[in-house]
């Protein structure tokens, strides 16, 4: 079960990219909560603090307490995504979506697989498909990551969605059967080799 | 076998332009491990064929890669000593656009290290330079 993180958040009336691009030369992070039954407030979080708040964190779906300083209050929200710049890594910007406790909410969290599968031990190819689940559950119960034990899949196995281990609370979107990961069959050293004397040949 | 397009509407294209970062295809989305570009360029269907090999050959059975750029351009050449103009010269190579930030490859089912020498075997085949990037 993942904690509730607390951010102080500041209000902001700057809006536009040339804005934007000098909040965060500022030290800033521009934001924006929403949710369905608020008005959107456009936000700015201090950098150096969502960050901690990323490293720290496992998933970057992360219950926060939006502790507005301007307005005086706390709101309960959920990370709904955050822009990365693809070259420097640094946040660009981060959606938080507002939920109500006793509401499900619906996170996408990573799918850890744990322990070594016997059929990798064999020589196979362990083939992860999801990387990133989406869950159904209520704020308290969002976890950080959901864990699969694969120490049993041989060789052509399949590891699926219903035999991941779920908190209470917690259930899948995706229906049981979807392969999460598998084990395939090593391919044959002499189809690499054929392929390269091809093109030295042509 | 490089990879071609096997159709194309037209024949010949214009340089086109390579302005500004990667918009897109700038995540590791299928693998766990990327070769992520850090300079604009064009890279020809026999360089990521040549990537493709030496990675292969690297990691011998282990790992499954995914090439995420594919050659859309055709790129025209005029044959030696000819004299200017005569038209636009002949085809001669298909070649990908690729902006600071594209993923180029990506590997799953290696080890790090392996990954890692993997990449930098086939980033030696490039004329962009790039980084060993991972899944977040």
């Amino acid at each position: 079960m993942s904690k509730t993180h607390h951010l102080k958040v500041n209000t902001r009336k700057r809006s536009g990219s040339g804005a934007l691009k000098a909040m965060r030369r500022e030290g800033f992070v521009p934001a924006v909560v929403y949710g369905a039954e608020q008005e959107s407030i456009n936000l700015k979080i201090g950098a150096k603090s969502f960050n901690s708040l990323l490293h720290g964190s496992a998933s970057e779906q992360i219950l926060v307490n939006l502790e507005i300083e301007e307005e005086g209050t706390t709101k309960l929200a959920l990370i709904q995504d955050v822009q990365h710049d693809p070259l420097s890594g640094n946040v660009l910007h981060v959606d938080f979506h507002a939920v109500r406790e006793n509401e499900l909410i619906h996170a996408s969290v990573p799918v850890e697989l744990i322990g070594d599968s016997a059929g990798v031990k064999k020589g196979g190819l362990l083939d992860q498909q999801i990387h990133s689940l989406e869950i159904q559950c209520l704020p308290k119960d969002l976890p950080e990551r959901v864990e699969g034990d694969i120490s049993s899949i041989d060789l052509g196995d399949a590891f699926h969605v219903s035999q991941l281990t779920f908190p209470a609370g917690v259930t899948a979107t995706l229906e049981g059967d979807v392969v999460v990961a598998l084990v395939a069959a090593p391919r044959v050293a002499d189809e690499v080799d054929a392929g390269a004397e091809e093109t030295a040949s042509a | 076998m490089a990879t071609i397009p096997r159709r194309v509407k037209f024949r010949k294209s214009q340089r086109g332009s390579r302005a500004g970062n990667a918009q897109r295809g700038t995540d590791v989305s299928f693998g766990e491990y990327g070769l992520q570009t850090l300079e604009r360029g064009w890279i020809t269907s026999n360089q990521i064929e040549a990537c493709r090999i030496s990675i292969n050959r690297y990691l011998k059975r282990k790992g499954k890669v995914w090439i995420r750029i594919f050659p859309h351009k055709p790129i025209t050449a005029r044959p030696p000593e000819t004299r200017m103009g005569k038209g636009k010269g002949a085809p001669a190579a298909w070649v990908a656009v690729v902006r600071p930030g594209n993923v180029l490859f990506e590997l799953s089912g290696a080890s790090e290290s392996a990954a890692k020498e993997a990449f930098r075997l086939a980033a030696n085949k490039l004329g962009v330079r790039c980084r060993f990037v991972k899944r977040h």
